[in-house]
């Protein structure tokens, strides 16, 4: 157990205790959608975690790292943006993963454009997107989206 | 049908989760010698995982149900400036669920006549700033590399919503104006 743990642990015992003072029914409609997204997201994690372990069970550090490592350059950190621009995982399991290759030797540069662009790129759910907000939107913020993470990463890179 | 394509999204997970199950374990018995670190290594991700995911969920549980996305509307709606920015960076990044979830409330948004800066400032919050996701961040990657994200996430979005409303100025409204029409 760590400080993190404990913290967030806290952080949503506390939430629904006010939650439940204020109102109950809300607060049981809140658990019934946390149980349902937990349930949801139940088979991705164990996806993930299975993953992560042939990853760092099967793939040497320097397969690894020629590919994303610190000596691919700028070409590593524009392949890992591309997947994660196109894979379509909640955010949160981005994490456990990017670990789980920083671990192995991928650059922080390369770990940062894949968080980044996962997280605000879904090239999945562009079509719903251009339904909602216009084609040129879209694809603007897609499109914006993907040059900051690469900036970002690269800023990261130089800092870390 | 919304429910109907969930259901066929939570079979497909679960197949593909069976398949990954069945070829690592061929795997395994192919290479007996990489079964110990393969399972050491995934174990302690599932741990670390079911240890935060739980709490996770009830806080987005909590926001979903007592911040509803037409809350968000009347916060943003007539928003601008400094304040508009604020705003869009701190609603956004309330935990609400996945990214598809606030393009409807971004529609609306733009039906509404907020400004377009605030609301892809607002749609990138959503996406990569969620306080839950931070300390998920926090606990897999650690203190600096999370604060330093955060830090330039922020930065470089703000002056994505400022360049995107500008490029959307030069091409007129009239782009806006159809997409709203054909909404309503």
């Amino acid at each position: 157990m760590n400080l993190t743990i404990i913290a967030i642990n806290i952080l949503a015992v506390v939430g629904l205790l006010i939650a439940f003072v204020k109102d109950r029914n809300k607060t049981v409609k809140s658990l019934v959608v946390a149980g349902k997204s937990f349930i949801e997201i139940l088979p991705m994690v164990f996806i993930i975690v299975i993953i992560i372990g042939l990853l760092l069970g099967f793939i040497p550090p320097d397969e690894i790292s020629r590919f994303v490592g610190e000596q691919s350059g700028l070409k590593g950190v524009l392949l890992v943006g591309v997947v994660g621009a196109f894979m379509h995982t909640p955010s949160l399991l981005s994490f456990p993963l990017a670990a789980s290759l920083l671990e192995e030797g991928a650059s922080v540069s390369a770990v940062a454009a894949f968080i980044t662009t996962l997280t605000m790129i879904g090239m999945v759910t562009l079509p719903l997107e251009i339904k909602e907000l216009g084609k040129k939107m879209a694809l603007l913020r897609n499109g914006l989206s993907f040059i900051i993470a690469i900036i970002i990463a690269l800023i990261m890179g130089a800092v870390l | 049908m919304e429910k109907r394509k969930g259901k066929r999204k939570m079979i497909l997970n679960w197949t593909v989760l069976a398949l990954i199950i069945v070829g690592s374990v061929l795997l395994l018995l192919i290479f007996p010698d990489k079964k110990d670190d393969v399972v050491r290594v995934s174990m302690d991700f599932l741990i670390e995982m079911i240890l935060i995911l739980p709490a996770v969920m009830i806080l987005l549980g909590l926001f979903a149900v007592w911040v509803p996305g037409d809350i968000v509307v009347k916060f943003l709606g007539r928003a601008s400036g400094a304040k508009g920015v604020v705003l869009s960076i701190i609603l956004g990044a309330l935990p609400t669920g996945p990214l598809y979830i606030a393009f409807p409330i971004a529609a609306a948004l733009l039906r509404k006549g907020a400004k377009v800066s605030n609301i892809i400032i607002f749609l990138s919050a959503w996406a990569c700033i969620k306080i839950p996701q931070e300390l998920v961040e926090l606990q897999f990657l650690g203190a600096r590399f999370m604060a330093l994200r955060l830090v330039l996430t922020i930065i470089f979005v703000i002056i994505m919503g400022l360049v995107i409303e500008k490029i959307m100025k030069l091409g007129g409204e009239k782009d806006i104006m159809v997409t709203t029409a054909e909404k309503s």
